[in-house]
């Protein structure tokens, strides 16, 4: 690999994992919740210690997606939010945390993890997040392509960043990734994009 | 640079975007970013302003702790400073204090648990849902009742989200030269078109009192920094509240939407007429009638409604009235509602 290469290959990881220490530092900042004030009346106290006695949760996610470069594939993932005692909402709330997924895919499958903030329900499902209605998420992952993946050359191990979006269930996800480990040094940038449902 | 996105795989991705667009539309849960407040009738709800008030307060607090961090807290304007306090409460469609007021514990609500919150979503008056109905594809709002009001918590929203876009519209009135009582009517008139089009009446549903929040909202921002005795005030440590928020100052009967009915399209009140017929027994419950009267003894023209006259006069919007129960429900004799009509169609 040329020196030029091996530089903007570096500094791309470098930028990756910045941004993945900062999804996770955002995630640690909101876990302190509200600075206390002085002088409150007792019933502001009381909604902010509501407010504080917070749970970590696991909420477990899903998605099916068409893709490139993976073509079809199917996600499960987790994320890790803090949210207030008591059951996870029915109906509508909102969770920011950790997300984490595994996406395996005809023609390739995607590790990532990164931060996501939604707006959801479980419905009638005990604990999984069936209803997205509004999400928006970015992540830092890592791609193999295999199959009959649309790249040159087909087979190839991608890190890069991803941003998604859900309206009401519908995903969409865009992203760009660089090639990394030895083998050709003219990989460009590949830019994947997808479509599907759930988050 | 070398842009890899396969032809073949964007064809493949295209061609099955409208099949999952309609997917989303058939399979999402079939409710709604609406609210009824017919479905809460004859049902005890406890009072919730002092907890309200208490978050609003408190998010107000901790935004100006914010702001008056930063060593520019000096050189911030009023309006800026506003700014800050609106974002504690808005994001995008869903807002923080809706969805605060929507889950926590502190709030009671109608639908009360889990089950009553499915059952809901089953029955309220929006949940005969079409195949194309965005609107009605994310969860109804609960019912709340605030200084005796009962109103659905996407009023909350509106308050300050769609409020702060008024109060918005408002300053730039100011700024060109109108005085306080044109420009909130400016404000006003131009809230009223997103309503009738994007939010409201391209559902079929054109909420009057969504309007009336919005309002409020703009009155409470405008408070925040105008008039003889602002509650923003600026001394030597900084910004601060001189008068704590007090959600009685703000709600009126006409955020309840079985009050101040909305407008609806022909299809969709095609849908919605049933549902509403199911109440009239429920308008000879005794804790209704007292409500309804308490209401009609609160009850005043607001530029809102004055707007929406003017609308109704010109014939750009079809009476509010013919979409009330009074107006719908049968004529018992001798007992009968009153100003009861013969039901239309």
């Amino acid at each position: 690999m040329h020196r030029g290469e091996t530089f903007r290959a570096r500094c791309f990881e470098v930028v990756l994992s910045t941004a993945l220490l900062l999804a996770t530092g955002i995630v640690a900042a909101q876990e302190g919740g509200p600075a206390p004030h002085a002088g409150l009346t007792p019933i502001e106290e009381r909604v902010r210690l509501a407010d504080l006695a917070r749970e970590r949760r696991v909420i477990p996610l899903g998605r099916l997606r068409l893709s490139h470069p993976q073509q079809v594939s199917a996600g499960i993932g987790a994320l890790l939010a803090r949210q207030p005692a008591g059951p996870v909402c029915k109906t509508a709330c909102e969770l920011r945390g950790l997300i984490v997924r595994a996406e395996p895919g005809l023609a390739g499958g995607q590790v990532s993890a990164g931060y996501a903030k939604l707006v959801g329900g479980t419905a009638s499902r005990e604990q999984f997040l069936s209803q997205v209605y509004l999400a928006w998420g970015v992540k830092g992952a890592l791609l193999r392509t295999w199959g009959e993946a649309n790249l040159d050359p087909r087979h190839q191990t991608l890190l890069g960043a991803e941003a998604e979006v859900a309206v009401i269930n519908v995903g969409f996800s865009l992203g760009a990734f660089r090639h990394v480990g030895s083998g050709d040094p003219n990989h460009g940038w590949v830019m994947t994009g997808g479509l599907g449902w759930g988050f | 640079m070398g842009l890899l996105i396969g032809r073949a795989a964007l064809h493949r991705i295209r061609r099955v975007a409208p099949v999952l667009g309609i997917a989303a539309a058939v399979c999402g849960p079939a409710v709604g970013l609406e609210t009824d407040q017919y479905y809460a009738w004859g049902r005890e709800l406890a009072d919730a302003t002092e907890v309200l008030n208490a978050k609003v307060n408190l998010e107000i607090a901790s935004a100006l702790e914010r702001v008056n961090a930063r060593r520019s807290w000096e050189r911030r304007s009023c309006p800026a400073v506003a700014r800050r306090i609106a974002s504690r409460f808005r994001w995008f469609i869903f807002h923080d204090l809706e969805l605060w007021a929507a889950n926590t514990a502190l709030v009671e609500r109608v639908p009360g648990d889990e089950e009553d919150e499915l059952r809901f979503m089953r029955e309220y008056l929006y949940h005969r849902t079409g195949l194309f109905d965005p609107g009605t594809k994310v969860p109804p709002s609960p019912t709340i009742e605030v200084g005796a009001v009962r109103f659905g918590t996407d009023k909350l929203a509106h308050f300050f989200s769609q409020g702060w876009k008024y109060y918005d519209s408002y300053r730039r009135g100011r700024r060109s030269g109108l005085g306080r009582e044109a420009a909130e009517r400016r404000a006003i008139r131009r809230g009223i078109r997103p309503e009738r089009t994007v939010l409201g009446y391209t559902w079929g549903i054109f909420s009057l009192a969504d309007l009336e929040a919005n309002h409020a909202g703009m009155r409470f921002f405008i408070d925040l920094c105008e008039g003889q005795a602002p509650v923003l005030q600026k001394d030597s440590s900084g910004w601060r509240q001189a008068r704590r928020f007090d959600f009685r100052e703000h709600v009126a009967p006409e955020w309840d939407e079985s009050f101040q009915v909305s407008i609806f399209g022909r299809r969709r009140w095609e849908r919605v007429r049933g549902v509403l017929l199911g109440h009239c027994p429920m308008l000879h419950d005794p804790t209704v009638a007292r409500q309804r009267a308490d209401y009609r003894s609160r009850d005043r023209e607001t530029v809102t409604e004055e707007e929406i006259g003017r609308l109704v006069r010109a014939g750009s919007l079809p009476d509010p009235r013919r979409f009330s129960l009074e107006s719908n429900c049968p004529v018992e004799d001798g007992d009968g509602p009153a100003g009861a009509s013969r039901p239309e169609n």
